[in-house]
Order: structure tokens, then C-alpha cells, then sequence
């Protein structure tokens, strides 16, 4: 019996337009394209939208082959998420997002920053670029002068405030050197059966 | 494209004319397809209309239909070039080399009604240059 070899996609969404009529303090220049994603997309719409655009772009032959993905994680606040395909077909679902250009009639890109064979190397990738991230931020904020520190940080995830759960929090605590992330990624290898 | 060199011993056995070389193509960049439009139930032999027999760009239409189905935009994207129209019915169609499988997977496994009767596509021939469809083995040329 030969195991099914699976690709784990980390991805993570890029909005080229600062979404319209939001955020009263000014965005990080680093942050300026890493937005929160509308509330409206969810897991299963996030499936539904990949697998249109492999409907689109590579036919009945593509869904047969890439239309069984999984999408195993998706954090709203931080537009990233992890999907799961067989080796196979990674490239199919990879060229399908690169194909998206707009969710919610917002301009935006999907970037996929790694493609692995196991969910535990891309849940490290996942928290290595959040972790990036906040550190750019600060260090961004440090390099401004501004002496509220955590502020740019506040005000990023404030403009994520969403109704829905959101899975993944990033909290800094007090100032720059005690910074902890809580982040739970759901390893979830036995809940196939609630995407499809 | 590689160069076939003689090796020492056939040399010594057949000399060749100075200046000779050989070479095999052994991927070439086009395949060469026959194409016939199947109409079911068939119209008659001497049947002529504006639907029938079809020309290019009721085909063109009916393939890109084809591959948009099975293959998506990027079946459309297959470039076919049409390089000579029997009487309508058939063609000999040119697309790179690559694409052919996945084109003939698209195209033979479509079916279409129209106008009551269902178009789809047969392959009469499929080869890498196109003498073999056209048929003769080529040898005048050299004479």
C-alpha cells in the first residue's frame, strides 16, 4: 500500500488597493499591502473561489485533478492560509491562484510564500512570517520616532476588527522585548471531511 | 536537434562522401492532426448548406468550445493553425507538439447539438510531420 503524498500550499493574500473608506491612522508602509480580508471570506468561500478559477483556467481535466484540495487553515486578520493538494496537482491549484485577481471586487493577489510536504513546516512558515512581519512593523515605528510603541501594530489589527472568529491572534505585550504570539493553527488531519 | 556522428567502425566499413552529416529530429515542434466534424444523424453525401459542409470558423467556434470545456482558457490557448480544408468536413490542422494530447482528449471527448444534430470530432491522423497525413513517402523530394 503506497501512502498518498500530499503538498501543503502557504499562501497569503496581497491587497494592491487599501480597501475604501477605512482606517483612520495611518497604515505601516510595510503593511500597506498585507490588509485583513473581508469578513465574507471564509474557508469554504475561499474554496469555492479557487476552484472557479481552476474551472476557469484548466477545464474539466484541472477540477478532475486539482478540484480535491483542502483548505486546512485561513486566518482573516492576517490573509494567510494553508491549503492541501496531492504532489501530483500542486502546480494546477499554485497557477489557479496565481490566476485570481479579485475577491469581493477587491484587487488582490495571492502569493504562495512555500509549498512543503508536511502542515508542521508550513505552520513554522506561517509563523516566522507573522513573526517578520510585527518585527518590521516595530522596527518601521522605532525608525519613524514614534514613541507609542505597539500603536502601528494596534491599528493594523484594529482595521481587521471582524464579527467572525478570528483563529490566529498576534498580541504584543507591553514593549519591544516581551513579545509573545499566540497562534493556533489547526492541525486538523482527521476533519477532512468538512471542506468538501 | 542532435547530430548523429558515424561512429569509427561504420566509417571503415561505408566510407561517406566528405562534406555527408546526419542528424535525427527527436522533438520536433508541431504535430500534424486530420480532422473530420462528425454530424449525428449524418448529413446527405451531396447535402449543401450554410451550416454544412462547415467552414474554418464554424470550426474554429466548435473547437475552442471543445477545449474550453475539457481544458479551461489555457486549453484555448493552444494555437491551430489550419493548413488546408478538404471539402469542409475534414481538416489538416497544425499545434504544437506538446499540446496534442490533451487537444485530442479535449476535442474527441466533445459532442454538441446543433441545429438537431450532434457535432463532434473524429481523428483520421495525427503525426509529427505533416507528409504523413498528406501520405507518399517523401521521396520524390530527393530526386
Amino acid at each position: 500500500m503506497v501512502r498518498v503524498k500530499q503538498r501543503y500550499i502557504l499562501f497569503s493574500i496581497l491587497y494592491p488597493v487599501p480597501p475604501n473608506g477605512s482606517v483612520s491612522s495611518p497604515i505601516p508602509q510595510s503593511m500597506a499591502f498585507h490588509q485583513p480580508s473581508p469578513t465574507a471570506l471564509t474557508r469554504t468561500s475561499l474554496a469555492t473561489i479557487i476552484r472557479h478559477s481552476i474551472a476557469h483556467n484548466f477545464g474539466d481535466l484541472g477540477m478532475g485533478q486539482a478540484g480535491g484540495f483542502a483548505v486546512k487553515y485561513f486566518s482573516q486578520a492576517t490573509s494567510t492560509g494553508i491549503l492541501r493538494i496531492t504532489r501530483e496537482n500542486f502546480r494546477i491549484l499554485w497557477a489557479a491562484l496565481t490566476f485570481v485577481r479579485e475577491l469581493y471586487g477587491q484587487p488582490a493577489v495571492i502569493k504562495v510564500v512555500r509549498v512543503s510536504g508536511t502542515i508542521r513546516k508550513a505552520e513554522k512558515e506561517a509563523l516566522k512570517l507573522a513573526e517578520d512581519t510585527i518585527r518590521r512593523v516595530k522596527n518601521e515605528h522605532k525608525a519613524m520616532g514614534g514613541s507609542k510603541s505597539g500603536r502601528g501594530i494596534a491599528a493594523i489589527f484594529a482595521a481587521g476588527k471582524s464579527g467572525g472568529k478570528v483563529p490566529q491572534k498576534a498580541t504584543v505585550e507591553d514593549e519591544d522585548e516581551d513579545e509573545e504570539m499566540i497562534v493556533d493553527i489547526v492541525d486538523s488531519e482527521n476533519d477532512d471531511d468538512d471542506d468538501d | 536537434m542532435d547530430v548523429d556522428v558515424p561512429s569509427k567502425e561504420k566509417v571503415r566499413l561505408k566510407p561517406r562522401s566528405p562534406g555527408e552529416q546526419r542528424f535525427t529530429v527527436r522533438k520536433p515542434e508541431w504535430q500534424h492532426l486530420h480532422l473530420r466534424m462528425t454530424f449525428d444523424p449524418p448529413y446527405p453525401a451531396d447535402h449543401s448548406s450554410p451550416s454544412y459542409p462547415p467552414d474554418l470558423l464554424t470550426w474554429k467556434t466548435h473547437l475552442s468550445e471543445a477545449l474550453n470545456q475539457f481544458l479551461g482558457v489555457s486549453g484555448m490557448a493552444i494555437p491551430v493553425d489550419f493548413l488546408h480544408s478538404a471539402d469542409g468536413a475534414e481538416v489538416y490542422i497544425r499545434i504544437p507538439r506538446e499540446d496534442s494530447p490533451r487537444f485530442m482528449a479535449g476535442i474527441t471527448g466533445w459532442g454538441k447539438e446543433v441545429e438537431g444534430r450532434t457535432v463532434g470530432f473524429r481523428v483520421l491522423g495525427s503525426t509529427e510531420f505533416s507528409m504523413g497525413l498528406v501520405g507518399g513517402d517523401g521521396t520524390d523530394l530527393f530526386r
